[in-house]
This record gives C-alpha cells, sequence and structure tokens, in this order.
C-alpha cells in the first residue's frame, strides 16, 4: 500500500517492472497469514454473542489482533467475506497486481492509518485477505468533478476506482465513466440493506446514495448527512427560559419547527456579547442545502423538486416559504453570513459564538474538549446538543427531514482495463460493507462519516461522533430527503438554485422571483438533457426519497 | 554551410527586374526547409489544432457527459446555437459588460498609481532601493494566496472595516464581500493591489529612458514641470504606457482569482466576470460547446480590442520610418 501524487507512473493494475512473481509470492504469503490470523483472532479476543452464533462452523475474516476487533469480523457468507473469496478466486489474468484507487486527500487516512494503534491498515489487511494490492491517488476534492469530467472526456483509464461526490453520480454515468455494476452486485450480493449491516434506511438510502436511473453506478464512501446542534446550557438555563417564555409565550425547548427555530434565533442573537442566534451557513456552494432542509419539509411525506413529469415544483408555496424564512433568519447569524463557509463556522461553534447551527455531523467529532476547534477553552463540546432538523407544520402534521450533500462514493472506472473490473468491484463492495464500513468510520483519521446501521451501536463510532449524535442520526437518516442527485445534470440544477438563491438572500430579487428564475433555469437543463430520459431517471431516482414525514417522531 | 529560405530569386538564377542583386540560390533549400518542420507541426499542434477543435465543438451540443468523443460531436451539430445562446443570454451580457468595467477601473487606476510612483521614484531619495523592492513585492504573491489573505481583510469585522473606523465618523460596517455593490469593488481592490507595482515597474523603466539632455534643455527654454511631462516626457514614453495598458487591460480582463477567492462571482452574479462565467459554465455545468462559443466571442472581441489599442504603435512605427 502506498500513496502517490502521480497517477501516470503505473498503469492500474499492471504489474510493477520489478520481480513480480517474488512479490505475488510474498503477498499470497502474506495473505495466508493474515487468513490465519483472521481465524484466530477471535478466538484469541473473545467475541460477542452475534458473532459467536454466526461463527458456528463458519470461518470469520475481517480485522484480528486487537481488542474490540471481533465487531469488524464477518464470516464467510456475506457482503464483506463473498467480496473476499470472489478477489482470492480471480485467475490469471483478471487478476490485478494492484488496483489504483483515487480518493480526496482527507479519505485516504480512512483506509490507511492503522487504527486502533497497532491495527493492521485497512487497505493492507485487503491486500493480505486477497493478495491484491491497493495504491491510493490523492485527488484533491475541491476538483472532482472537474478532473472526473476530464478523464471521461478522455477516456483516461489510469484509475481502476474514482471518487465522486453524490451529484455527480449521473453526469459521470451518462459520461461513460462509471460501469454500471449491476452484474456485479446479483452475483456478489452486497450487504447495503442488510438489516443489521446495510445503510441507515434500508433500501431507500441504498437507491439514494447509489443507484442512477434504476441502476447502481456507485458505492457511498461517506455519511454527509446533516445535523441541528443547539448549545444546551443555553436551553437549560432558567433565566433564558423565563426570559423566552415571557417575551414568546411558550417555553424554550429545542426547536421543533422552523417558526420556533426562527424566534429562537431571534431571541439568542446578542452581538453584542458575541453570540449569534443561528450560524447554518448561506454562502455559495455551502448554503443551499439549508434550503434543502427548508423545503423538502414543507410537504407531507415530503416537498419533491418536481413533479412527475420534471415540472419544477419549487417556486410553489412552499418553495417561497422557505426562502422567506431563510432570508428571515439570515439576519440572526454573522454580518458575513454569505460568505462563510464551514471553517468560519466551526471556529465560532468553538468559541461558543453562536447559540444554534446546522453542519456536517463531524461537528461533534471535531468540537471536543480539548479538540482542534477549542482554542478558547469554552469546551462547547459538552454544550453541544444535537436534535432532529426542525420542520413544518403541515396541515396539523410535523414533516420534518433532514437532508445531505457533497457525500463521497465511489465507482469503476469503465475506461480502466476491463479485466479488473470485477476486483476493482469486489473492493468496493468489502471496503462499504457493515463491518468494515462501520471500522473505517471509527477511524478519526478520515473524512468518512456514519451511515450505516452498525455504526450506531459501534462504541469507536460511539465515542468519536458522541452518543447524542448517533442517537439523532439514527433517527433523522431513514427520514432523510435527498439533495439534488441521481439526474444527469444535478450539478447544473444546484448551480441555478445556489446562484438564485443567493440572490434573493442578498436582496437582489424577491423570495418569488428568484424561485421562479430557479425553475426557468431548471427546465432548460431539462430540455437540454433530453425532457423523457430525464422523467424516466427522476422517477426512479425518486425511489430513494422518505416516505415518512419523521422519522424522529415519538422519539424526540 | 549557408542555410536560406530566400525564394524570390527566379529559377535560373537570373536576377529581377529593377536590378537588385538576388541573393545566391541555396543548394540546402529541403534540408533548411526539414530542419524547421518541426517547429511549424507544433506550432499547428499547439495553436491550430485547438482552435479548430474549439470552433467545431462550439458548432455542436457535445459534452462529455453525452458519452461520446469529442470527435463525433458533429453527431449533435446544432450551427451556431451556441453563439446564439451566448449573444442573448442576460446573464453573459451581463458579465461581459461588468468586466469591461472592472477592467477599465482596474487598469486606469492602476496606471494613475503606477505613473505617479513612478514619477516619484525617478528623483532619488533615502532608501529607494529598500521602497521600490518593497513596492513590487504584492506581485510576486501568488494570486490565490492575495485572495485569501484579502478574504479575511475584507470581513465585515475584519481589518479594514476597523482602519476605515478609526479614520472615519462613525462604525464602518461595509459588507464587502457579500453586498452585490461592493463585491465587484473588491475585487477591483485586491487586482490594483497586486498588479500596480506592474505597471510601476514599466513606466519607471519608460521614464528613466527619457533622454537627460532633452530635459536640460527645457529647462533652459525654461519650461515648467508641467511643460516637461507633457511636451517632453509624455511624447517618449506613450508608446511605454500604451503596451503597459495593454498588457495589463488583457490581463485585468481575464480576472478570475479574485474574484473566485473572494466571492465564486457573487453573491448570486455580482461579482461574476467572464472567466468565472466561463468556469463554472465549463466545470460545474459541463457545458463544453457552449463554453467553447463563448470563449470564441471572448477571444475575437480581445482580439479586435488589442488590435484598435496597438494601432497608435504601428502609426507611430511609420511615421518614423
Amino acid at each position: 500500500m502506498e500513496q502517490q501524487a502521480n497517477q501516470h507512473d503505473e498503469q492500474p493494475g499492471g504489474a510493477p517492472a520489478g520481480p513480480r512473481t517474488t512479490r505475488r509470492q510474498a503477498v499470497a504469503a502474506g495473505a495466508a497469514a493474515g487468513l490465519g490470523l483472521a481465524i484466530a483472532g477471535p478466538a484469541a479476543g473473545g467475541v460477542t454473542k452475534s458473532a459467536r452464533r454466526t461463527r458456528v462452523g463458519k470461518a470469520m475474516g475481517g480485522p484480528t489482533g486487537w481488542a474490540g476487533s471481533e465487531r469488524y469480523q464477518y464470516p464467510e457468507d456475506s457482503g464483506p467475506g463473498r467480496a473476499v473469496a470472489a478477489a482470492k478466486a480471480l485467475k490469471g489474468a483478471n487478476k490485478p497486481y494492484q488496483l489504483v484507487v483515487g480518493l480526496w486527500p482527507g479519505s485516504i487516512g480512512n483506509y490507511s492509518t492503522p487504527y486502533p494503534k497497532g491495527a493492521t491498515p485497512p487497505a493492507q489487511l485487503w491486500q493480505q485477505l486477497t493478495g491484491i494490492k491497493i495504491k491510493f491517488v490523492a485527488i484533491p476534492n475541491t476538483t472532482t468533478y472537474a478532473k472526473n469530467i476530464q478523464r471521461a472526456a478522455t477516456h483516461d483509464g489510469s484509475l481502476n476506482v474514482v471518487q465522486l461526490d453524490m451529484h455527480s453520480t449521473g453526469d459521470l454515468a451518462e459520461a461513460g465513466l462509471l460501469l454500471d455494476l449491476s452484474d456485479y452486485v446479483a452475483k456478489h450480493r452486497p450487504d447495503w440493506n442488510d438489516p443489521k449491516w446495510g445503510y441507515l434506511g434500508g433500501n431507500t438510502t441504498t437507491r439514494m446514495l447509489n443507484y442512477y436511473n434504476g441502476k447502481p453506478y456507485a458505492v457511498a464512501s461517506d455519511g454527509d448527512y446533516q445535523i441541528f446542534v443547539i448549545r444546551k446550557d443555553l436551553w437549560d438555563n432558567p433565566k433564558e427560559q423565563a426570559a423566552f417564555k415571557a417575551k414568546y409565550g411558550y417555553a424554550l425547548q429545542p426547536p421543533k419547527t422552523w417558526d420556533q427555530q426562527a424566534d429562537m434565533a431571534e431571541f439568542f442573537h446578542r452581538p453584542d456579547q458575541n453570540l449569534l442566534g443561528a450560524t447554518d451557513l448561506r454562502s455559495p456552494q455551502w448554503g443551499w442545502i439549508n434550503f434543502v432542509h427548508r423545503y423538502t419539509s414543507t410537504g407531507n411525506p415530503v416537498a419533491y423538486y418536481w413533479d412527475d413529469n420534471m415540472k419544477p415544483l419549487i417556486n410553489g408555496p412552499g418553495g417561497v416559504k422557505a426562502l422567506n424564512h431563510m432570508i428571515k433568519t439570515t439576519a440572526y447569524g454573522s454580518k458575513d453570513a454569505l460568505s462563510w463557509i464551514w471553517v468560519e463556522q466551526y471556529g465560532n461553534w468553538g468559541d461558543g459564538g453562536a447559540a444554534m447551527t446546522i453542519a456536517f455531523n463531524n461537528l461533534t467529532k471535531f468540537h471536543k474538549k480539548g479538540g482542534p476547534f477549542d482554542k478558547s477553552g469554552f469546551d462547547v463540546g459538552s454544550k453541544t446538543h444535537a436534535i432532529p432538523m426542525p420542520g413544518w407544520n403541515v396541515n396539523g402534521k410535523l414533516v420534518r427531514h433532514t437532508s445531505l450533500y457533497f457525500n463521497a462514493s465511489n465507482g469503476v472506472n469503465k475506461f480502466s482495463p476491463s479485466k479488473y473490473h470485477e476486483a476493482a468491484y469486489l473492493f468496493l463492495q468489502w471496503v462499504a460493507s457493515g463491518p468494515i464500513y462501520t471500522w473505517l468510520t471509527a477511524n478519526p483519521g478520515g473524512y468518512q462519516d456514519p451511515c450505516k446501521v452498525a455504526c450506531l451501536t459501534d462504541p469507536l463510532v460511539r465515542e468519536s461522533y458522541t452518543p447524542r449524535t448517533m442517537d439523532v442520526l439514527g433517527m433523522t437518516i431513514p427520514g432523510a430527503a435527498p439533495s439534488i442527485t441521481a439526474l444527469k445534470g444535478a450539478n447544473e440544477y444546484i448551480n441555478a438554485l445556489d446562484i438564485n438563491l443567493q440572490k434573493a438572500l442578498s436582496g437582489q430579487s424577491s423570495p418569488k422571483a428568484a424561485l421562479d428564475a430557479v425553475a426557468a433555469s431548471w427546465d432548460r437543463t431539462t430540455n437540454k438533457v433530453g425532457r423523457a430520459k430525464q422523467i424516466a431517471a427522476w422517477r426512479a431516482a425518486k425511489l430513494g426519497w422518505p416516505k415518512v414525514a419523521d422519522s424522529a417522531r415519538g422519539r424526540v | 554551410m549557408e542555410i536560406t529560405t530566400d525564394t524570390t530569386t527566379p529559377a535560373g538564377g537570373v536576377p529581377p527586374a529593377g536590378g537588385t542583386r538576388a541573393k545566391p540560390v541555396s543548394p540546402h533549400r529541403h534540408i533548411s526547409r526539414l530542419l524547421i518542420l518541426p517547429g511549424v507541426l507544433l506550432l499547428l499542434l499547439l495553436v491550430v489544432f485547438p482552435v479548430v477543435m474549439e470552433i467545431y465543438v462550439s458548432l455542436t451540443t457535445w459534452t462529455p457527459t453525452t458519452g461520446s468523443p469529442w470527435y463525433d460531436a458533429y453527431q449533435q451539430w446544432t450551427w451556431f446555437d451556441n453563439y446564439g445562446g451566448g449573444l442573448t443570454s442576460s446573464s453573459f451580457l451581463t458579465a461581459v459588460v461588468r468586466t469591461i468595467v472592472m477592467t477599465v477601473a482596474a487598469t486606469g487606476i492602476e496606471f494613475a498609481l503606477g505613473f505617479g510612483l513612478a514619477l516619484l521614484f525617478l528623483e532619488k531619495f533615502l532608501g529607494r532601493q529598500v521602497a521600490t523592492v518593497l513596492f513590487l513585492i504584492p506581485m510576486m504573491i501568488v494570486p490565490a494566496v492575495s485572495g485569501f489573505v484579502f478574504f479575511l481583510l475584507l470581513q465585515t469585522t475584519g481589518p479594514i472595516n476597523t482602519i476605515l473606523s478609526a479614520i472615519l465618523p462613525g462604525t464602518v460596517e461595509a459588507r464587502w464581500l457579500t453586498d452585490p455593490t461592493l463585491t465587484p469593488i473588491s475585487v477591483v481592490l485586491v487586482d490594483i493591489w497586486q498588479w500596480t507595482p506592474l505597471m510601476f515597474l514599466i513606466l519607471l523603466a519608460g521614464l528613466m529612458a527619457v533622454p537627460e539632455d532633452q530635459i536640460q534643455a527645457a529647462d533652459i527654454l525654461g519650461a515648467s514641470w508641467a511643460q516637461k511631462l507633457r511636451h517632453v516626457v509624455l511624447p517618449i514614453v506613450k508608446p511605454i504606457i500604451l503596451i503597459a495598458l495593454i498588457i495589463r487591460g488583457m490581463e485585468a480582463f481575464k480576472i478570475f482569482d479574485a474574484a473566485w477567492l473572494l466571492t465564486q462571482g457573487g453573491p448570486g452574479e455580482a461579482s461574476s466576470t467572464i472567466s468565472v462565467k466561463l468556469y463554472r459554465e465549463a466545470f460545474q455545468n459541463s457545458q463544453w460547446s457552449y463554453v467553447a462559443a463563448l470563449a470564441i466571442v471572448v477571444m475575437i472581441f480581445v482580439s479586435v480590442a488589442a488590435s484598435q489599442a496597438i494601432k497608435p504603435l504601428e502609426r507611430r512605427q511609420e511615421e518614423s520610418a
């Protein structure tokens, strides 16, 4: 395993110029040793009851040799077990010496850093188990889309596995870069929908994250779900409670609706005391998701972006209501709200500079006592309390949806040597399987965030993200509404929304005019792509939309 | 070995009418052509091929997301639809007008400041060399870095507003990065800060080349400082001024870094320049054929503007010849 910035010095999957046989023999020996450890490990380390039950008569795979490693082990007849067995069974020309995997620099640590200390890093473990080496190539996340599009335009097959954000799946599938994984999914049966190891939200989430136009093209390697956090010390303060009730006429509780959120943002907005009411982002590329939360909860069970014939619905009353709320609450944030990105937001939160915010769920991972954002010693981590995203009362029923954006996925590069496509897919099936994904997510050395059922109960993940955040993710992810994804031109739709939201937020146009402009732009994009084609993709994408109005109902 | 590319001598070596002496015919003409062939091919590869390819793609609706290779773009032939779309797009036309205004403002102010500084630095004073080096530092800074530095300086609660609050009555809370009126000004300010030194450097070199004897002659004739500047210095440095304005104007017209780093062209499109617009369309929206058409329109516009701007220089050259 190695990290390389230069992606052209070796062919993907190709043999190096050196002593191939010797290296293969060495790898084979390593694999045998690794497997031996894998079998011996659970017996030595103590296993859970469920693992014992699963193990009866079957060998276990996965990490070994450290306390707790048994949590990430799996039987042969499981998603990761089948992936390893199939990769080992690849013969001759179809078995690559190595796979070249393009990853965001911040993602590589999940695969290459030993965690816990002394453990074999996941990529190295894969090599031991299968004999296939993994070489990582760092691709800056800010240029991922542009690089992938260039890769498609030039039929560049130098990477076996490419990384992408979830919005690009449609474009890159249509561009021919992403391989349709249907056959491999049918053959090797990943655990994506497994109730214990699969995605939170089951098949709906699988559809949202991995599918485009009814076919799997990507394998999610992230969980960029947004969480709503409050500073609980403020909410628990009896003086604040009394003052709030006196002013607004109802008790100060964590906000359940956006109207309550606006009241509380106004109440706590005290810039003279270095306290902002609410700092959910508004800036280009970072702010539009906060419109999505507000918009998708204006309909019961959910407000869609288009009707079934791709007529935009975003400029209807729900969209205007959501945007008006966003404009109103912008006043309770930073004066530079339109230019703040997560760096300023996280820094401000670390100083206890805001009463509430909406952020990636890693906010609670990074805001711990003595952590990178605890520069003032305020220890906001002990005061941070995650709650489900607020919503709207729609005909007397509370509708609440969180959402996610960016969210890294991986895909098999169709332009890489086809004989190695299956090996590349098997690597993705293994790393995205419940046990291995949970292990990777527990590792604080990378971007990867929780999205699997097993993450909810894993002690390392809970410790890293805080138990409260994990509980809230467990409640809200099954009801998450997708951002704009699984469509060709998704980035163009997003840009149109983003630019016009900025115009409305900065007073250049009214909310209705801005959303009408979005709708007009979306129609142009739809017509350009081909309306019939787009309608089919949209209808398929709706399988990834939540069926319930509030997945946290009755739990908070 | 003699190598010539002369082709004026008729076959047979007979001198042409008029009695001018013909150069001898080279026995190695083919060799000479072969020797320059790689250079010509390289030029074709680097310049002609991309331009032809760009024109070809601009006449189609091809993008990488169509899934077909670029050379099959003819299957999506639409003639001049992309050009029509661009020239009727209010978003693009507004970006063009905005860019022209920003270019004129930035180049004009940079010239005024640069020329003023150059006049000051003509005189010897203590620490002139150190001051010259200090003035040149901004243009040596990577634009990405200067953009980020100004992003911090221009925050509403940042140092620039703090300084302004100290010298102006009341509290200055200018929203340099989020007010649609102020964001283009912020972008221009960064450009001025970074590139005035270049203007200063070019103009200082020009002013230093003014012959001392002409200045002394004007002194003897009793010319004032302003008269010397107008009647002696400016006519001599006029070509240098024109070159400096053309170089900076063309560079400012392509302004991207500051606009992208400070505001990403926003809020909305309030500070979106042509380069920002093209980047967004190409690398976020994947509209490559549309961008190809827009880029050709911009290239024609810049070429025409540059050729007009350079005309005074050509006239001067003809006059002196």
